[in-house]
């Protein structure tokens, strides 16, 4: 044992160059604490156990003390006071530390029996068991060895019916054996496991300080930038699996936030430079030639709607890099989804009418969720008006909003020409659009939004094939 | 209409004068918070133009000290923070209406002008009329020659809003605002569509057109164009 503490402590002695930085860390503070508090935990224990094994013993040779008081009493009283000498004289008999001594005396003090020397003067005469220090004077054969402590008499002396006094003693040495064993034991144990509670928690320390290691390191490469680190996962599921989860959620999400921010940049950079660079173009070639008023009207009316435009773009593309990052800083509260529904579907409702189209409508209602009516009124109205964009007269758009599975459902299909399955996830970037769409109106990012209103609100958001045309769905979570 | 404008961007607040005054309006310019708040509470101005962003007090904070003083004079905000949260925060600061920069002059004179028509008129009515369209402001009936004219919902309060601003030219966006209180920018023109039926229901069986379309800007009621 004290061969395993040694090599334990050589190793660490080796490592010493760490040991600076363990001795700093809290585990090992904490376990220096903790072995203090257990070692004067154990100190206490071993006190209180002196101190009720000597008070059991005390009690129990009170107890048979008493009992033997009792047994002479009752011999006299049945068989007379000639039978109680004799019985003390049997037992006077029998020599040892540990046996009982007697003094029986007539009423005026005169003794009758016994084999001790003299009545203890400081013994009361009331039958209660007493504690009284040896003298010489008792028994001065008595052997009490000179260095002995804590040995003591159990006597008890009281009057009996015919006026003698009977004292019944005995000499208890337990106590001194007992505290040495105690004391040697303290000794032995407290060293010992104050040493092993500053190993254990050394070692302790030094585990741990290994997997904060490991989070540090990581930490520090992505701050540097290197995004693709995560924390490892032992696999074990304890709490640093779940710190390290946790971590790692935290940097996914750093992730995305900031290829987020790349993609709204390059974004920004690439699809509104063309437009810009557009408007200057038709400026300038206005400018090159003379031209007459009307002609600058409507150059500079075309200026204005390529303005607009832009204006829309970027206002679209900050709206949707606000949601996409998750933190749409609008209010969010109870919104009745089917009366917002109704309202934009009936507003489309009209076009499509208009347009020959067959719009078909079916809302429950009293459907309400928590989120941004703003953002909501915006992704269906993007849907909507996709639907219109696509589906040609005579064709047919549903508009759906009930439930599906215990959850909000939302449906709006049509049957136009579709989206192409390899294509489906490249419609939500933004920008995107199918080949032979590229010349009507619009700026290409409503699905973008609506997957970023979707993401936002905790729903799933779906492009299948309506055999033919497009169904998007759009699936809220659970209703609690 | 007798207009303060404050407004720290010397530029765009010349700009925005020289448009307004073009449309006989009389526009004070003011720098700064402070001396807004001040020229507000001195002279007796029919509309204010406050933007959010100035320096010494920012707009929102110019807004409530004149409401705190009794001021009730109509605000319209003029914001480079357009989020629904900075609507929200302007409206409930005490401003009148919000407007996003950029945005198209005849956008912002046409709200002006709603906002100091409402001014105007702020005795309780129950009918409005425009010739012989009668509304009922109570029962939402509608007649037009005395004929019953059945509208849905909708389209009754399309119709009550143009009336409030009769003779005035209201915006698509203004309409989907304050009928379906949509802030969204719709590329199809679904607000022109709900006004054909209107109009089919209003003007169609009868002699005189009420609904105007005025080009570029939006729509009016009126009993002559």
């Amino acid at each position: 044992m004290i061969l395993l503490l040694y090599t334990l402590f050589e190793e660490l002695v080796i490592k010493s160059a760490n040991l600076n930085r363990l001795f700093r860390t809290t585990t090992i503070r904490l376990a220096l604490r903790y072995s203090i508090y257990y070692v004067i935990l154990i100190s206490v224990v071993l006190a209180i156990v002196y101190w009720a094994t000597n008070n059991f013993v005390e009690s129990y040779f009170q107890s048979r003390l008493e009992n033997k008081f009792n047994e002479l009493v009752a011999i006299e009283n049945s068989k007379g006071r000639n039978a109680l000498i004799q019985k003390i004289e049997n037992e006077s008999r029998v020599v040892s530390d540990d046996a009982y001594h007697y003094y029986l005396t007539d009423p005026k003090g005169g003794k009758l029996a016994g084999n001790l020397f003299n009545w203890p003067v400081l013994l009361k005469i009331n039958g209660q068991v007493q504690k009284l220090k040896h003298e010489s004077s008792f028994y001065p054969e008595f052997i009490v060895e000179e260095d002995e402590e804590g040995g003591f008499w159990l006597m008890s002396a009281d009057v009996l019916a015919d006026g003698n006094k009977l004292l019944v003693a005995r000499y208890i040495e337990h106590t001194h054996e007992i505290k040495k064993f105690i004391v040697f034991l303290m000794f032995m144990v407290i060293p010992l496991s104050g040493l092993l509670a500053v190993t254990l928690g050394l070692m302790l320390g030094r585990t741990i300080l290994k997997k904060i290691d490991h989070i540090n390191t990581t930490a520090s490469a992505i701050a540097s930038g290197d995004f693709n680190n995560r924390v490892h996962d032992s696999g074990r599921n304890d709490e640093f699996d779940e710190l390290a989860s946790h971590l790692n959620i935290m940097l996914d999400r750093i992730q995305k936030l900031v290829e987020g921010m790349h993609r709204v940049t390059d974004n920004i950079a690439h699809d509104l430079r063309s437009p810009l660079s557009r408007l200057r173009n038709h400026l300038e070639i206005t400018i090159l030639h003379n031209r007459n008023e009307a002609e600058y009207v409507e150059a500079i009316k075309l200026a204005m709607d390529d303005a607009d435009q832009l204006i829309q773009t970027f206002n679209a593309l900050l709206e949707i890099a606000q949601t996409e990052a998750g933190n749409y800083r609008g209010e969010w509260n109870n919104v009745d989804l089917s009366k917002l529904s109704t309202d934009i579907g009936m507003l489309y409702q009209n076009i499509a009418e208009d347009n020959g189209i067959i719009f078909d409508m079916q809302i429950d209602p009293e459907i309400v969720l928590q989120g941004n009516r703003h953002l909501l009124s915006q992704a269906i109205s993007n849907l909507l008006e996709n639907a219109l964009k696509y589906t040609s007269k005579g064709g047919y758009i549903k508009f759906i909003l009930g439930y599906k599975e215990n959850k909000y459902y939302l449906c709006l299909s049509d049957n136009g020409p579709g989206i192409p399955v390899d294509k489906r996830e490249f419609v939500l970037e933004r920008f995107s659009r199918l080949d032979d769409s590229r010349y009507t109106v619009g700026n290409g990012l409503g699905l973008s939004l609506v997957k970023a209103v979707a993401d936002l609100h905790h729903a799933i958001l779906m492009l299948s094939d309506n055999n033919p045309g497009l169904k998007v769905e759009i699936i809220f979570a659970k209703i609690t | 209409m007798y207009i303060l404008l404050i407004e720290d961007d010397v530029e765009a607040a010349l700009f925005l004068k020289k448009g307004l005054e073009g449309c006989s309006n009389t526009v004070d310019i003011s720098s700064d918070g402070e001396d807004g708040v001040n020229q507000a509470l001195i002279k007796n101005y029919d509309v204010l133009i406050v933007d959010r962003m100035l320096p010494k007090r920012d707009g929102l904070s110019l807004i409530r000290v004149l409401r705190e003083n009794g001021n009730n004079i109509p605000v319209l905000i003029l914001s480079a923070l357009g989020e629904i949260d900075d609507r929200v925060d302007g409206l409930r600061a005490g401003g009148d209406d919000y407007l996003v920069k950029p945005c198209a002059f005849s956008e912002l004179v046409a709200r002006l002008e709603s906002l100091t028509r409402r001014r105007n008129t702020s005795e309780i009515q129950t009918k409005l009329k425009v010739l012989d369209l009668v509304i009922n402001l109570e029962t939402h009936k509608v007649t037009r020659s005395n004929k019953e004219i059945r509208l849905q919902p909708k389209e009754y309060m399309l119709l009550e809003y143009l009336m409030k601003h009769v003779g005035k030219t209201v915006t698509r966006t203004m309409l989907l605002e304050k009928i379906w209180d949509f802030h969204f920018d719709p590329q199809t023109n679904v607000i022109d569509t709900q006004m054909s039926r209107l109009r089919t229901k209003i003007d169609k069986d009868f002699d005189t057109p009420l609904i105007h379309t005025i080009r570029g800007v939006g729509y009016q009621i009126s009993e002559s164009k």
